[in-house]
């Protein structure tokens, strides 16, 4: 994993570094021939099929008209309910010519019910985003989205990381919990997620982003996800989990200076 | 830095070299001795060729001290020619309002060939150090590369202003004002004494959607402050010159009172802010140009920074 990350950074900068200046607009190209994602492809799934997500497994969802690249909402729900017999045990979400085109891989567990995620974006270049999901049997579908914004990880990121809130957590979830069906819970964690290519970032200082996320229920995962700055500043999270008693939500984050941020919420009796 | 990239996206900006192209170029004296050049509503096109702000100047006894030079080496010539067609007086102060690009690029027109003090918010340097870069690579894809570099803003030439700073032009005062967080988080505004004249710079759109590319409670704070001013004309950065202020800035006020409130309601009701941006503030859409390309960014700053009030 380790490496394959590596592998994924150089390419990410080789491509950016050796595009040419963009054009103003133009349609949107056949997802499957995009010389990068070929390459991405074949480095983290290799030579396996990857099937059509939108029939049954997966959709992506995204805006038509994008104000923002360094704030774009995605959304990705899974089209079938975690079992134990089958379940989406990954979920990569990829953005071909970003700086580090994995922007984000997130594992699931069955007890989440059902797998949902919605964060936010930045975009680098005009890029397809791919959701692409994999199930405990080993296979993978996509469903993909053309995405014509640009510059979002090269833009001053403006936010300040001595900001005294950095770490701070939000959550929200319904008041009404409902046992043994999923549930819609949201956090979020303040911190500026600093992008390497941002402009004003001090030479030879180390971008500062979150890389790491983990959600426990009582001490058991339920989803966890390796993370870098193609999330934007403040990264959100949304997803269902499914308790079976009351207990503590817990998440816990770490970022590229090694801190390490966590808060918990508690699923009281009354809430279930 | 969001600002530029809607300017820049939706048509390809074709400069003419033709910098001497005076001719059609208006003027339009808003008191006695401060003149303004209307610019067209953004996003750039090849029609306006990035003419897009409102820039001008104003004349005193000794010299002339210009505000915003627009948004490229081309824009701030012409600016300069109309200037020498005003009068022959020297340059002596360039008042840079805010960072964003079409009030800044032109900037180098005035001070290639002679020492001028060019004015700005204290924390305006920092701003251009920081975005300078991002401005001129988006710059780069209409102009090419043998362009830009001609563009590069040098941060070390800002005198910072903080709080008022008063010139004397010749028989003629002015003053420039340091604001906390409103447009952006570093406008200043010029008021000339003699004319009572308030050159708003992007504080104040007239007809044109207001751009937030800051923090929405405070840059509603300093409109009410702007209410109280004691003035007989005004300038804003975008929009025409000719309505009453006092309606200009209600208008302003009303749009961030909606944004603001629905923005708040959003967030209180989880509405994401994928929904947020296609529902949130909606209900204004018919009364300002360009409100398509700007009012879902106006939501997603104001959602992404009220999301963590208490």
């Amino acid at each position: 994993m380790k490496l394959g990350k590596k592998i994924l950074l150089f390419l990410g900068v080789t491509v950016l570094c050796s595009q040419v200046a963009i054009a103003n607009s133009f349609p949107e190209p056949d997802h499957t021939t995009i010389p990068e994602w070929i390459m991405i492809k074949k480095l983290m799934f290799g030579e396996r099929e990857i099937k059509d997500g939108s029939d049954g497994v997966l959709a992506l969802y995204l805006n038509t008209k994008l104000d923002d690249s360094s704030t774009v909402p995605i959304m990705v729900n899974a089209l079938m309910d975690q079992t134990e017999e089958k379940f989406i045990k990954t979920l990569y979400l990829v953005i071909d010519r970003n700086p580090i085109p994995t922007a984000g891989v997130f594992r699931f567990k069955p007890e989440v019910g059902r797998v949902k995620l919605e964060t936010r974006l930045r975009f680098e270049k005009f890029s397809f985003i791919r959701a692409i999901a994999e199930t405990n049997s080993g296979d993978l579908y996509m469903d993909q989205r053309w995405v014509q914004v640009a510059g979002g990880c090269s833009a001053p990121s403006g936010k300040n990381a001595d900001d005294p809130l950095l770490g701070k957590m939000r959550f929200r979830m319904d008041d009404q919990i409902r046992l043994n069906e999923p549930n819609l819970v949201q956090f979020q964690i303040k911190h500026p997620n600093e992008s390497t290519l941002a402009s004003d970032l001090e030479p030879g200082y180390t971008a500062r982003f979150i890389d790491k996320v983990a959600v426990e229920y009582n001490g058991k995962s339920i989803m966890s996800g390796d993370i870098n700055f193609s999330l934007s500043d403040n990264p959100i999270f949304k997803f269902y989990f499914s308790p079976r008693s009351e207990g503590t939500l817990s998440v816990r984050a770490e970022d590229t200076h090694d801190t390490v941020f966590t808060d918990s919420l508690e699923i009281e009796a009354d809430q279930l | 830095m969001r600002i530029l990239l809607v300017y820049l996206i939706f048509s390809r900006l074709v400069f003419a070299h033709d910098v001497h192209e005076t001719s059609s170029y208006q003027l339009q004296e808003v008191a006695a001795g401060n003149f303004v050049h209307v610019g067209s509503f953004p996003p750039y096109s090849s029609a306006n060729r990035g003419d897009i702000a409102n820039i001008g100047f104003i004349v005193g006894e000794k010299c002339v001290a210009v505000i915003d030079t627009g948004s490229s080496l081309h824009v701030g010539s012409i600016l300069k020619s109309a200037i020498r067609r005003v009068t022959a007086l020297p340059i002596c102060a360039v008042i840079v309002t805010h960072v964003h690009p079409d009030h800044l690029l032109g900037l180098n027109a005035f001070t290639k060939d002679q020492p001028i003090t060019v004015y700005g918010h204290h924390r305006l340097p920092k701003q251009i150090r920081t975005r300078s870069r991002f401005y001129l690579e988006s710059l780069e894809q209409y102009l090419g590369t043998a362009y830009t570099k001609d563009h590069a803003v040098d941060a070390s030439l800002i005198t910072p202003v903080n709080g008022v700073l008063t010139l004397d032009l010749g028989n003629r005062l002015i003053e420039i004002k340091s604001w906390g967080h409103a447009h952006t988080d570093h406008d200043v505004s010029v008021t000339d004494l003699k004319t009572r004249t308030f050159w708003a710079g992007d504080l104040v759109f007239s007809e044109h959607i207001p751009i937030l590319d800051s923090n929405i409670r405070q840059y509603s704070e300093v409109l009410g402050e702007l209410q109280n001013l004691d003035i007989n004309h005004y300038v804003v950065g975008h929009g025409p010159l000719d309505r009453p202020w006092h309606v200009v800035l209600t208008e302003q006020r009303r749009y961030l009172g909606v944004l603001l409130k629905e923005v708040r309601a959003a967030i209180k009701n989880d509405v994401s802010l994928m929904d947020a941006v296609n529902t949130v503030g909606w209900i204004e859409s018919e009364h300002w140009h360009n409100f398509d390309l700007y009012h879902r960014r106006n939501v997603t700053t104001s959602y992404t920074d009220l999301e963590w009030e208490e």
